[in-house]
Formats: C-alpha cells, sequence, structure tokens
C-alpha cells in the first residue's frame, strides 16, 4: 500500500497537482481499492492530524512573522545588525546571516525568513555591489537558521508527532542555531578576500545606539517568546498568542508603522500561509496511519538494521536519506511521515529523542535552501527577480558550513542537549 | 456565447464571491483564536482563574481556520505545487494537463464534502467534554472548506488559461 500510495502521490505531483491534494488523493485512491478500510477513514484522519494544540501554533507564529514584516521592523533589525558587524571582512554577507540569527528569534520558518528578510537584505547586497545571485543563496542558505532558533514550527510539527516536549526541543536548537550563525560567518570571512566581498565603515557608537534603540521593542520578541516558554509561564502555543499580541501592540502603537486597514491583508495572508502547511499536515496524517497499519515502519526499520546497528552508522544512512528527501518532497509532510517510524529505530538505539529532533529538522531545513525543489531558493529567486537556476547555482558553496554544523550536531549530542538539561531539571 | 462559456462565466463568479465571503468568515474567526488563547494566558496569570474551554474552543478555531484558508488558498493557487515537468509540455498540452489538475482538486473538494457531512452525522451524538457541543462541529469545517474547494477547483478548470494557470 505504501508503494502505491509513493507512485501515485509522485505521478500527481509531476502533473502539477498540489502536494497536499496530490497526498489526500493517493489516500484516498489507496484507501478506496487495496485496503479494507472505509474511504471515510482518510477524512477523519485529517482532521485527527489537524486537531491539535500543539500546531495551532504554526498560524500564530506566522501572524508574529508578517506583523513584524508589514510594517518594516524586519528593516530597523537588520540595520542593528548591520551597524554591529557590518564593518567585519564581508560586511553585508555577515549582516544578512546575524539578520537571521535575530529574526529566527521572532519567526519559526525559513521560508518566512527568505522571503521576508531576504526581500530586505538582498535590496541592501545588491546596492553595495555584490551579486544578486550571491545575495540571494546566501539568503537561501542562512534562512535554515529561522527553524533551528526558537520559535520553529518544525520544532513544533515534531513535538506533536514525537509527543516529546516543544519547550525542551525549543531550548535544544538555540546553540546549533548559534553554532549555523558562527560556522557562516567564519565562512564568509574567509571567502571573502578571495571573492571582493566590499564591507562598511564601522558604525560610530552612537550609530549603534541610535539603531539599538530603534529596534528594541522588536528585540524583546524573542526575549517574550522563549522567555515565557522556558521560564514556565507558558505553553509554546499560548507563547505564541502573547507574541501575536506583543508583535501587533508594537507595530501599530509603538511604531506606528501599521494601519488598522493593513490588518485584514496581514491576517488572511497568515492563515492562507499557515494553511499550506497544516493542509499538508492534513492529508499526510492518513498516509501515515496507512502506513503505520501496513506495518511499514517495522519493514524499513529492519531494512535500516540489516545493514548496520551501529548508531553512528545509522544516523549517517538517516542523514543522506533526510537530505535526499529535503530536496524533492516538502519540509513538513517529510517530518510528519518520517518521523513515527525514525524515532521507534533511534530510541532503541539510545538516541535521545530531543537531539533526534534537532538533527531530523536540521536535515530537512537544509534541504529547503537545496536544489532543485528547496522552497527558500523559489522564493529568494522571486524576491530577488533573477532566474532560479544562478540561485541554485550560487546557494552551493553556503551549504559547506550547514552540512559541517550537521555533523557536528550529530555526532555531538550535548551541543543540542545541554542547555535543555540545563534549564528542564 | 454558447452554452459552456455561460456556464464558466457563472461558476466563476459563485466561485469569486464564495471566495469573498470565506475571507470575510475568516477575518472574525482568527481575532477570535489569537483571543481565546491570549485571554487563557490573561485570566490564568492575572486573574487566577483559568478558562478550562479555551483548549477546546481555540482547537475548534484553528480547525475552522485552517479549512477556510486551505479552501482560499486552492483559489489564490497558493498550494505548493511543482510546474517543471508542465511547463516543458506543448501548450496544447500543457492546457489540457492544467483543466485535469483543476478537476483533480476538485474531485478532492468533492470527496471531503461528503465524507465531512457523513462523519459529522456520525458523531453528532458525541460531545466535547468541557464545552458540552457536539463533535459534528469539529467535522462540519472539512465539509464547508470541500464544498468550496470543489467550486474553486471547477471554475478553474473552466476558466480561460490566464486565470486558471498559475
Amino acid at each position: 500500500m505504501t508503494i502505491a500510495v509513493a507512485l501515485i502521490f509522485f505521478a500527481l505531483v509531476a502533473l502539477s497537482v498540489p502536494m497536499a491534494i496530490g497526498l489526500g488523493l493517493a489516500s484516498a485512491a489507496v484507501m478506496a481499492w487495496l485496503s479494507p478500510f472505509p474511504l471515510s477513514t482518510v477524512f477523519q484522519r485529517m482532521i485527527a492530524g489537524m486537531d491539535s494544540f500543539v500546531l495551532s501554533a504554526i498560524p500564530l507564529y506566522i501572524l508574529t512573522a508578517n506583523l513584524m514584516n508589514a510594517g518594516g521592523i524586519t528593516d530597523r533589525l537588520f540595520l542593528f545588525v548591520r551597524r554591529l558587524v557590518g564593518h567585519f571582512p564581508g560586511g553585508l554577507a555577515q549582516a544578512n546571516v546575524g539578520a537571521n540569527m535575530v529574526f529566527s528569534g521572532i519567526s519559526g520558518s525559513a521560508v518566512a525568513d527568505a522571503g521576508g528578510l531576504g526581500n530586505v537584505m538582498i535590496r541592501a547586497m545588491r546596492e553595495q555591489g555584490y551579486r544578486a545571485e550571491m545575495a540571494a543563496g546566501l539568503s537561501a542558505a542562512a534562512s535554515v537558521i529561522g527553524p533551528i532558533i526558537p520559535p520553529s514550527i518544525p520544532f513544533v510539527i515534531y513535538g506533536a508527532m514525537a509527543e516529546v516536549s516543544v519547550g525542551k526541543l525549543f531550548a535544544a536548537g538555540i546553540l546549533p542555531g548559534i553554532a549555523i550563525g558562527l560556522a557562516m560567518a567564519t565562512f564568509i570571512a574567509a571567502t571573502s578576500r578571495r571573492n571582493g566581498y566590499p564591507r562598511d565603515r564601522r558604525a560610530t557608537l552612537v550609530e549603534v545606539a541610535k539603531s539599538f534603540r530603534e529596534s528594541i521593542l522588536a528585540l524583546l520578541t524573542p526575549v517574550v517568546i522563549v522567555g515565557g516558554i522556558l521560564g514556565g509561564v507558558f505553553t509554546p502555543t499560548e507563547a505564541a498568542a502573547v507574541a501575536v499580541v506583543y508583535a501587533f501592540v508594537i507595530s501599530m502603537f509603538a511604531y506606528r508603522v501599521i494601519r488598522w486597514k493593513d490588518l485584514p491583508g496581514i491576517l488572511l495572508e497568515s492563515m492562507v500561509t499557515s494553511s499550506i502547511v497544516l493542509f499538508m499536515i492534513a492529508t499526510v496524517s492518513s498516509v501515515s496511519w496507512l502506513m503505520a497499519v501496513e506495518g511499514a515502519g517495522t519493514t524499513f526499520v529492519a531494512a535500516l538494521k540489516a545493514v548496520s546497528t551501529e548508531p553512528w552508522v545509522i544516523l549517517l544512512m538517516i542523514n543522506a536519506g533526510l537530505l535526499v528527501l529535503g530536496c524533492l518532497v516538502e519540509s513538513g509532510a517529510i517530518l510528519i511521515l518520517m518521523t513515527p517510524i525514525l524515532l521507534p529505530l533511534v530510541t532503541s538505539l539510545g538516541i535521545d529523542p530531543i537531539h533526534f529532533g534537532v538533527v531530523i529538522v536540521l536535515n530537512l531545513m537544509i534541504g529547503v535552501a537545496t536544489p532543485p525543489v528547496g522552497m527558500s531558493l523559489f522564493v529568494v529567486a522571486h524576491v530577488a527577480r533573477i532566474p532560479l537556476e544562478g540561485v541554485m547555482r550560487a546557494v552551493l558553496p553556503f551549504l559547506v558550513p550547514l552540512l559541517v554544523v550537521l555533523v557536528l550536531v550529530t555526532y555531538v549530542p550535548s551541543l543540542s542537549l545541554w542547555l535543555p538539561n540545563q534549564l528542564f531539571r | 456565447m454558447n452554452v459552456l462559456d455561460a456556464a464558466a462565466v457563472s461558476i466563476h463568479g459563485l466561485s469569486a464571491k464564495a471566495n469573498r465571503v470565506t475571507e470575510l468568515a475568516l477575518l472574525p474567526l482568527t481575532v477570535a483564536f489569537v483571543a481565546i488563547i491570549f485571554s487563557s494566558v490573561l485570566t490564568r496569570f492575572v486573574f487566577h482563574y483559568p478558562i478550562v474551554e479555551s483548549v477546546e474552543l481555540s482547537r475548534l478555531a484553528f480547525v475552522w481556520a485552517m479549512c477556510l484558508a486551505s479552501a482560499i488558498g486552492i483559489y489564490r493557487h497558493a498550494h505548493v505545487a511543482i510546474f517543471n515537468l508542465r511547463d516543458r509540455m506543448p501548450p496544447s498540452w500543457r492546457r489540457g494537463v492544467v483543466i485535469v489538475v483543476h478537476l483533480l482538486c476538485a474531485a478532492f473538494g468533492g470527496l471531503m464534502a461528503v465524507y465531512g457531512i457523513e462523519l459529522s452525522v456520525r458523531v453528532w451524538p458525541t460531545t466535547f467534554p468541557t464545552l458540552g457541543w457536539s463533535q459534528a462541529w469539529l467535522y462540519l469545517p472539512l465539509a464547508v472548506a470541500g464544498v468550496l474547494i470543489a467550486l474553486h477547483g471547477v471554475s478553474h478548470a473552466l476558466a480561460p488559461q490566464d486565470v486558471a494557470e498559475p
């Protein structure tokens, strides 16, 4: 049944059927013709997949980011980071990575970061003489940081699927997220002379202080979200709702950058963007159920264990498989399909589910920035108004630091587990 | 104007109006969804009075909002799809593929509508533990979104190429 679902799904997607509908049609066809279960099971599973208090955080994080983006608060954050690091080798490229690290504390989605921040940064980098393809490729690669540093939509999905604490996952992502930022910054510094990247003059203390003052309220958003969750004040979903209200208040009343008439558009855009992920989660839930009923997971685990029972070899195979899958299929769908299959395998090998959560999410987020179908690549090519092929080539060097950190995160569990172990005793 | 063109125009108009109504319904639903969760935090910490119904209410608002937004996504061609193969086809083939894809979307919407109603009827006697409302409210958005997706799918399939093709 699983193979039939996969074949029908890929045939439909090749025809350009939306992925969510393709998953739904494939599972409906298999349920109707190849399984003993009633067709209504597909639709019952769709609602069961979506009906989750944890998952309801997703539209709220997207709404928070859109409220910030709509009023140009993103520009203030970027300017602040530019003042801080713009004079380093590779100036604006460094600011791009730094701004992604800061904005990742507000948004939880790589694609949202690529679209929101990418737009601002690609424009600034082009004005300073960077090639548009390089600026877009870097923006796509740096957007990977977004869902690793909390809040994170993929961590919310993984937490719901694996039934582990989203708060612990958020804490586990902080150090790997910083590691990615540092690795990318080092890579840019090392290659900036050869590539002739320009840099800003060093900003004066007054300029830094001014840009800090102008962005301080926005910079406090991650403190509200992450501090609230880690401090046990509220759940990740409640933190997301508090962040929405906070973003609304500062955009509307403190910065006065959005007006009442802008709100319907922001609300609708956020809900439609969220539904793209949630509709896929709904339809993939029925596929996941079919796979569980058929025991596809057990077969898959047995096949992997037949190759090796060494944890490092299994993790290597999982990483390779996820990187390939992440380049071809939407990351949320893979997360829902693969988490129930892989989790029993890795926990049986003694791997912590929180650590594995960081590994699987990082793999899939690298996929988001990897050709041929990495979503961030499409988004940055669209906002930069340049051909996709150029971005696909330009992103490749920036995948090197991401892959280095992936190896570190995979084989040094304490990089992910140290912080949650300190905070959640 | 032949019969098919007239039908296409009226279905297209109906699809646009239905989408506008869906958008108007989604706005207060979204505000309510945020307000429910935020107020539950506020009442718990400020007034030490947790609203026990808030989790079920917010889940309901969330499922309704996402189902309606999914239908708007179909209307706007917003859902993730891969066009590499389709865009390399000769124009005559491409037009055929576009129509088939929209009809497949409409068919899935039709299935959502039929089974959404069936499930709603089946679970009608069962209720949410704290709200006391019928569980049918959880499955009804599937039916509503299904009808909308079917309508938008047929409308796109009948529309001229520049409208039908994202």
